[in-house]
């Protein structure tokens, strides 16, 4: 696989050519598609979300992915880009053994725009009923709804629960993947194996390449029952501006604490720096266990996922799990779900300032804070119970209301953005949202 | 907002109405009377119809025949056979559809064409309402 630096011209130049490719494929796919009689290689479907999201908080912003720039709450008290997006697909049937797929979805991205990428581009060979190869862009699938996470009208939430979604927000994935489906007495098993690599950009004008992504998972389904085990690994590597000057601070405080008079205390500081110097630069591990389940015998539905993360460098080890419980009342459906994001934050002292001078003990605390500040953003804690309904409006469109009340754990921002000093973790969040998901 | 709501309402209302039929009717799965195939569970026609499986169960391609989306007999057929409102299997086949793993059977828009079909192709199968069977059909159940 050909190893694509992240921001890199050529990498961009790719991205250009998938969405020019894309719509010279539309154009004779659009009439094809209106007549859906004839046997045309060609079908165009696509999907939405029209929402809005109040919050109570005034503090911080509750965003819908890691990667959205602001969401609701400091930045404004009605946000639409938490939830709303439109997607566009392209399906080729080339021939009745390769199929090709261009997903182009708009949604509110990294940088505040929402200018339309190319998530999926890929090209699928069917070897046999059983088996079948995927390459290019694809779906990544940590989750059991994670395969069509950008379409809401296919779930029933607003949005799958953050507190386990968030814990690998990543939709996509560059490489190879293989599915293969097998029957053991009544249970129909999907296998999958996919190997590849991504780049993320964060808000903050941070990056994040992943690399050698594997993913391994099995659905199994059997009557009503659907279970779903799955292993999700890669190496990271993270590029995030200030985290280099906030190390080296700590050396250069541990070079003018020894010079003042306090060896020991500096030579420390100079080792935490070095040491958290040394863990940004480093790429790291980071391995996910998930177990989902969900019974769906036509009027009930009940859900449930766990996973365990474990990872390196300061990115914390994190257990995560939600259920979820609804009940169809003809074209309504309410629904309840609580869902909790524990993640173990590295205990770290900092430098101990103690006997030392004024000024030096307050820029060893202002080093202190920032270090605390870098291992928070890295340990998101939080749990919340919501209560939602869905509405089958009419064939294609659904309605959705959410009521989620957040509570952010002491010492963690849990998943919101933005947050401002003011900010009290152990607060409830109170977040309403409402919206309108639609296929065609 | 007033005639809006109402609106509103007045769809919910008739979708209670529209509900009232599919008690009513009665729709088997057939395929000709030409067909290899002779029995099939209610399990077995469904994996067919929602594409989990591309064979009848001697290893023969199959081509399920749907009714096309708002007919009776199709809600019916997924009610009867999978316990899922129309709201649902559009929701099934979006999963499909929107992960590159596949397409909905094709759908005719009546049980005569339905049975036109099956007669034409003895590899199909579809459903259709019990009064519309004749000799030229076998039905499974």
């Amino acid at each position: 696989m050909p190893i694509q630096p992240a921001g890199s011209s050529a990498f961009r130049a790719r991205r250009k050519l998938s969405a020019s490719i894309l719509i010279g494929m539309l154009c004779p796919g659009l009439g094809a598609a209106a007549d859906d009689s004839s046997a045309s290689m060609f079908s165009l479907h696509g999907f939405g979300t029209l929402g809005v999201v109040h919050t109570d908080e005034q503090y911080a912003d509750f965003v819908g992915n890691a990667f959205q720039p602001d969401g609701a709450g400091y930045t404004r008290a009605w946000a639409p880009g938490v939830d709303s997006l439109l997607g566009l697909q392209l399906n080729m049937q080339a021939t009745s053994q390769l199929l090709a797929v261009v997903q182009v979805v708009s949604q509110h991205r990294y940088n505040g725009s929402w200018t339309p990428e190319v998530e999926w581009a890929n090209l699928k060979f069917q070897f046999t009923p059983e088996l079948s190869i995927r390459a290019g862009r694809f779906v990544a699938m940590p989750f059991l709804v994670s395969d069509t996470r950008l379409v809401a009208y296919t779930y029933t939430w607003i949005r799958p629960p953050i507190e386990l979604y968030g814990m690998l927000p990543v939709t996509n994935m560059d490489g190879v993947d293989a599915n293969y489906r097998l029957h053991t007495g009544a249970v129909a098993h999907s296998l999958r194996v996919a190997y590849g690599q991504t780049d993320l950009n964060f808000p903050t004008g941070g990056e994040l390449k992943a690399r050698h992504f594997i993913q391994a998972s099995d659905a199994m389904e059997y009557g009503s029952f659907t279970v779903r085990v799955g292993y999700t690994s890669l190496r990271i590597k993270t590029d995030i501006p200030g985290y280099e000057a906030l190390f080296s601070g700590f050396e250069e405080f541990g070079a003018a604490a020894s010079d003042s008079g306090f060896p020991a205390i500096g030579a420390q500081a100079a080792a935490l720096g070095a040491d958290y110097e040394s863990q940004a630069a480093s790429t790291y591990s980071y391995s996910m266990a998930t177990i989902g389940a969900s019974y769906d015998p036509g009027n009930w539905l009940l859900m449930s996922e766990w996973a365990k993360a474990v990872s390196g460098a300061f990115l914390a080890d994190a257990t995560g799990w939600y259920l979820m419980g609804g009940y169809r009342f003809s074209q309504l459906t309410p629904y309840l779900t609580v869902g909790q994001v524990e993640a173990r934050k590295k205990i770290e002292p900092g430098i101990s300032s103690a006997g030392l001078t004024p000024p030096l003990a307050q820029a060893a605390a202002m080093l202190n804070g920032g270090l605390a500040a870098v291992l928070t953003a890295f340990a998101p804690s939080q749990s919340s119970v919501s209560a939602g309904i869905r509405w089958d409006l009419v064939k294609d469109i659904d309605l959705k209301l959410q009521y989620d009340r957040v509570r952010v754990d002491s010492g963690s921002s849990g998943r919101l953005q933005n947050v401002q000093p003011g900010f009290r973790p152990q607060d409830q969040v109170n977040v309403f949202s409402l919206a309108m998901d639609f296929v065609f | 907002m007033q005639p809006a709501m109402s609106n509103a309402f007045g769809i919910v209302a008739m979708s209670f109405l529209l509900a009232g039929p599919l008690a009513s009717a009665d729709v088997v799965a057939v395929v000709s009377s030409k067909s290899a195939v002779t029995t099939l569970s209610k399990s077995q026609v469904l994996d067919i119809f929602l594409g989990k499986t591309a064979r009848f169960p001697d290893g023969s391609q199959a081509e399920p025949i749907d009714q096309s989306e708002g007919t009776v007999a199709r809600d019916v057929f997924y009610n009867k056979l999978a316990g899922k409102s129309a709201a649902q299997m559009k929701a099934y086949w979006s999963r499909i559809i929107f992960t590159g793993r596949g397409q909905p059977p094709k759908a005719l828009p009546n049980g005569a064409e339905v049975k036109k079909r099956l007669v034409e192709n003895p590899t199909a199968i579809g459903y259709i309402d019990a009064t519309m069977v004749d000799a030229s059909l076998r039905v499974l159940f």
